[in-house]
């Protein structure tokens, strides 16, 4: 077990809570509380007291995320999908936007940032034009509290008339391309869930989407949910505000996802009030006939769930489009209306469910989260945390990461120096399952001899990992530069290691702009090399902000674009027949 | 009780140290000017008639004597890899971290320009490395064959590259009449730095044929082989201070040295990259690394540091007077032997000094990057060096400035530099009596005992 010291966690002193206390009643004094034509409609002063009814009434919530990059268009999206539902006698009760990484950083500091494909405020008026829209409850989820911007964009979210504020997750894996300071960032989170506590009686409502944290990081999902009640401690029992979760983009089995959002509403002591269900997104491709039953198939189960156990979760229908590219404003209402016409079937659906066998599989969960959450909290006591300081715990969480908290904290035990998951995430069953096909398909020695260079373009490592896998299995020589790779390394290693291939994996809708430079590079270091490029084969257009396939593109840059590890294997194997055809002639 | 006498033939000073190391003691330590560029063994007899007072001449007869040399700009190597990140990375660590000098260096393929500027540079050794085992070949052949087939460098050439070629490359450089040694690839895997096999070849390199000072042959009858270059002995020191010498003492911790002098400023560090959190790019950093900057100095280089850091000296006392300060620093350039007269060139020495620590800790250590790509990635590139935890200043230019402290202090990250990879706070020390040579060369001998000269050695440094 690695030596870690409170002193190596916590490098400079963070102030007491207290004091971060007093500055959150400072600045937020005077602040405006918008009011949005949602709760107008419904007399309501919060989205979570809306969540309370529902509960007790159980109508199903709706959520929509839209994605655009201007507040005209967005605007434009959410009176046309509000004006259609109504139209179908349908409902959509909240929408997320999807604020642009640029926004968690202060202004001045902008400029060093690219702007990705999410939505940028230009002004105060901008927040409150969208916000206010249409009579459905806006959702401030993305690049809010936990970035480097917390406390402005809360105000602004405020004066919004927003109540679903977010993200705890943010704060652990979101990072920026520029030094900061990060102790400041953590204080100014911890205030900002201070403000939304001093607020808690107005229906504030801490929003954490464990899908953009470590939650979406671990192999276990016991250690997922006891990640949740580790939040729920920091969130509620130390800073005084609510918390809801939001999780499911990474969960495909519909039972699971219902004993999860059970199993939370059992660490929430029954008094869960859920953001919203996320869409199984993982099953997605770019084959939308198929992602129609997807949708329909987690909604359905989503559906029963909450019918059968509500937990305040609005649920979200996602368009067929989504993994190939930001999904239109008719994707998305034809996702709503599939979801509103689905809630006849699901009612039908939940008098016959084996309630005992989900509530066995939450009970499975719920246990290891217990030892998750005791042993994290036991291990920041051994290195001297101070278990009163939120911002103390959550800076020291965040350094900790991931893998060290799931190996030294985990709820599975320990084989061979692994901790074998309670329950593996789908994520860890798919990729299990994806390798062990792929490899049953490849003999040994296909390839050997052959030398080339694997990478990611992004943090995404699961697809290249899959891909060296087959190929070592071929007999191939795999030099992996692992993740966030950029042209000049590939280049170089393919030098050094005299490769004759370099396979890239990215899933960042960089492809083509990085096919672009990687050629231009490989040219700049007079190598002809091979380029195979897989995963997910998109990019924004320059006029427009829908990610397009830049399959055809690639290709004619000379790229050999695929999406199969066998298919790598018999195209090297292809090529180093020529070129051995070609040496004998 | 037996003495280890220890000398250091630098070109202004030959320096001795005479150690009791079963005691951990210091009898003695003395310099005189150095006379290698005449005869190298004046210098050497005068102090050990100072070592015959405090010990006696039987225990000076009896002694055990080790050498390192400085002299004449010390080792002066040309490094050759295959790519700037990779190959070239490693090979120039190997160089440092043996003490030398890197005059030139390359990556990529050769073409007649740069044989020309190899030619020019005149080295002592050329070291030529590249391609993982089992990797490149044809870029390293190319260069093997522009190097051998043009005769266009006379040095010893160390082959350190892919194994695959080895004998080819020493058979064409021997063809060719150049003499090529060959040794382990410095960089056979890609997470992989393999120095220490190339620096032995190095030093041994050092040892029959370079030293720079006339009269070795009667040198040698006193001292036996001039073991290593300088810089390889207080690279040496610095790793047994900061890990101890595998008895009791643990060392003091990841540190950083810095030795200014006239014409150069050597920085070393001794810690474990650690990851930053982040990727980090390139060949393996070293655990003790060495860099040499040629520009920063206080005498033959001082006009360059001045080029180099002119923002800097001009802050606070030399606000407003650039044309006076630069002419202040082209005298120290023409007039290497310059000792300030008055309380103005006193304080430039101190501004100097301090700005060749600033610039140089600054060149040494590592730095987080924007990585390529949309997303907001960091990535690492160069050493970590934030858990350094100690500072040593060593050499004239520190040990004799009334503020030590403040000159080493310029080593620490400044608040709003937080894409540098150094530390924010370190405690500072200075090898009074100048020892760290003594402790690296005699480590071999008795690790402890040098471990703890070394550590006798250090004094907190003051701020005046």
């Amino acid at each position: 077990m690695p030596q870690i010291t409170r002193q190596g966690l916590i490098k400079k002193e963070l102030p007491s809570f207290k004091e971060m206390q007093l500055y959150a009643e400072q600045v937020s004094e005077g602040w405006k509380i918008g009011r949005s034509p949602f709760m107008d409609a419904h007399g309501i002063k919060s989205e979570r007291e809306y969540k309370e009814q529902c509960k007790k009434t159980g109508k199903i919530m709706r959520h929509a995320h839209i994605g655009y990059n201007s507040a005209e268009e967005t605007i434009a999206a959410i009176q046309y999908i509000y004006r259609e539902l109504q139209a179908r006698n349908a409902s959509l009760d909240r929408f997320g936007i999807c604020l642009d990484v640029q926004m968690g950083v202060p202004e001045e500091q902008r400029q060093n940032i690219p702007r990705g494909a999410g939505l940028v405020f230009q002004s105060e008026e901008e927040w409150i034009r969208v916000a206010q829209a249409a009579p459905v409850m806006v959702h401030f989820g993305d690049n809010m509290i936990g970035t480097l911007n917390s406390i402005e964009n809360l105000r602004l979210a405020f004066a919004a008339g927003g109540t679903t504020i977010g993200n705890v997750s943010h704060y652990y894996t979101y990072e920026y391309p520029f030094p900061y300071d990060l102790n400041l960032r953590t204080e100014r989170m911890v205030e900002a869930f201070c403000i939304m506590g001093l607020y808690k009686d107005r229906g504030m409502l801490v929003h954490s989407n464990l899908d953009d944290g470590f939650g979406a990081l671990f192999h276990d999902l016991a250690d997922t949910l006891g990640w949740a009640k580790l939040e729920k401690h920091i969130v509620e029992d130390l800073i005084g505000a609510k918390l809801g979760h939001c999780f499911g983009n990474l969960y495909s089995d519909p039972v699971l996802r219902i004993a999860f959002s059970f199993a939370l509403d059992d660490i929430n002591g029954h008094d869960s009030c859920g953001t919203m269900i996320y869409g199984n997104t993982t099953d997605f491709d770019t084959d939308f006939r198929k992602n129609y039953s997807v949708t329909n198939g987690y909604l359905l189960g989503d559906m029963i769930g909450q019918i059968h156990r509500p937990t305040g979760h609005a649920l979200n229908a996602v368009p067929v489009s989504e993994a190939a590219r930001i999904p239109s404003r008719d994707e998305i209402l034809e996702a709503q209306i599939m979801s509103n016409e689905l809630e006849r079937y699901a009612r039908m659906y939940e008098p016959y469910m084996d309630w005992e066998k989900i509530e066995s599989c939450e009970k499975k969960l719920l246990e290891g989260a217990e030892v998750f959450y005791h042993n994290t909290l036991q291990e920041l006591d051994r290195i001297g945390i101070d278990l009163e300081n939120p911002a103390e715990i959550m800076l020291a969480l965040k350094r900790l990461g991931p893998d060290y908290l799931e190996r030294y904290c985990g709820a599975g035990k320990v084989r061979e120096e692994e901790r074998i998951p309670v329950w593996p995430t789908d994520m860890v069953k798919k990729i299990t399952k994806i390798k062990e096909n792929a490899l049953r398909h490849i003999s040994q020695g296909e390839l050997t001899g052959t030398r080339l260079v694997i990478c990611s373009t992004d943090v995404h490592e699961f697809g290249k990992n899959i891909v060296g896998s087959v190929l070592k299995k071929a007999g191939a020589s795999v030099h992996d530069i692992g993740t966030d790779a950029s042209p000049a390394e590939i280049a170089e290693t393919a030098i050094e290691t005299d490769s004759q291939y370099i396979v890239v994996s990215t899933f960042n809708g960089v492809a083509k702009t990085f096919a672009r430079n990687l050629l231009d590079t490989l040219g700049k270091y007079q190598l002809d090399v091979p380029v195979f490029m897989g995963g997910l084969l998109n990019e924004n257009r320059e006029d427009g902000n829908l990610p397009v396939d830049v399959t055809e593109e690639l290709k004619q840059m000379g790229i050999i674009c695929t999406k199969k590890a066998e298919e790598i294997v018999e195209i090297m194997k292809e090529r180093n027949k020529t070129a051995r055809d070609r040496k004998t002639t | 009780m037996g003495y280890t006498i220890c000398f250091d033939f630098g070109s202004t000073y030959t320096k001795m140290a005479v150690l009791d190391l079963e005691n951990a003691e210091t009898a003695v330590t003395s310099r005189v000017p150095s006379t290698v560029k005449t005869d190298a063994v004046q210098g050497l007899k005068a102090n050990l008639e100072i070592a015959a007072k405090y010990i006696g001449e039987e225990a000076v007869r009896s002694a055990h004597m080790l050498a390192s040399s400085s002299a004449a700009g010390g080792l002066r190597m040309v490094v050759v890899g295959l790519t700037e990140k990779y190959s070239l990375l490693a090979g120039m660590n190997t160089a440092l971290g043996a003490g030398a000098r890197v005059i030139r260096s390359y990556y990529g393929i050769l073409d007649d320009k740069k044989l020309e500027e190899i030619r020019e540079a005149n080295p002592s050794i050329l070291l030529l490395c590249g391609g993982t085992d089992e990797g490149n070949v044809d870029r390293l052949w190319h260069n093997t064959e522009m190097l051998a087939g043009k005769r266009m460098v006379s040095c010893p050439v160390i082959y350190a590259g892919n194994k695959k070629i080895a004998q080819e490359v020493r058979t064409k450089f021997l063809q060719s009449g150049i003499e090529c040694y060959l040794t382990d690839n410095i960089f056979p895997e890609l997470d992989c730095l393999n120095a220490g096999p190339a620096q032995k070849v190095i030093h041994n390199i050092f040892m029959n044929r370079i030293t720079g000072m006339r009269g070795m042959n009667e040198v040698r009858k006193y001292v036996g082989d001039i073991v290593m270059p300088t810089p390889a002995a207080v690279l040496r020191a610095g790793t047994l201070l900061a890990k101890g010498s595998g008895n009791d003492e643990t060392g003091i911790g990841s540190c950083m040295l810095f030795d200014v002098g006239g014409a150069t400023t050597d920085v070393y560090s001794f810690s474990d990259n650690l990851p930053k959190g982040m990727k980090a790019v390139g060949a393996p950093e070293p655990f003790a690394k060495r860099s040499v900057e040629g520009d920063l100095g206080l005498r033959s280089s001082a006009k360059s540091l001045f080029e180099n850091a002119r923002g800097f000296i001009l802050k606070g006392h030399f606000s407003g007077s650039e044309n006076k300060v630069e002419e202040m620093c082209v005298r120290r350039t023409r007039q290497e032997a310059f000792l300030p007269d008055n309380e103005e060139e006193t304080a430039l020495d101190q501004k100097l000094a301090e700005a060749a620590v600033y610039t140089s800790a600054r060149r040494h250590c590592g730095r987080v990057e924007n990585a390529y790509g949309k997303d907001s990635v960091l990535i690492q590139n160069g050493k970590n060096l934030t858990n350094v935890k100690t500072l040593i200043g060593t050499g004239g230019p520190i040990i004799f400035r009334k503020q030590p402290e403040k000159v080493l202090r310029m080593a620490l990250r400044k608040p709003e530099e937080k894409e540098l990879l150094l530390p924010e706070h370190a405690d500072c020390f200075v090898d009074s009596r100048y020892l760290l040579f003594a402790a690296g060369l005699s480590a071999e001998e008795n690790p402890g005992g040098a471990y703890q000269i070394a550590v006798n050695s250090l004094k907190r440094a003051g701020d005046g």
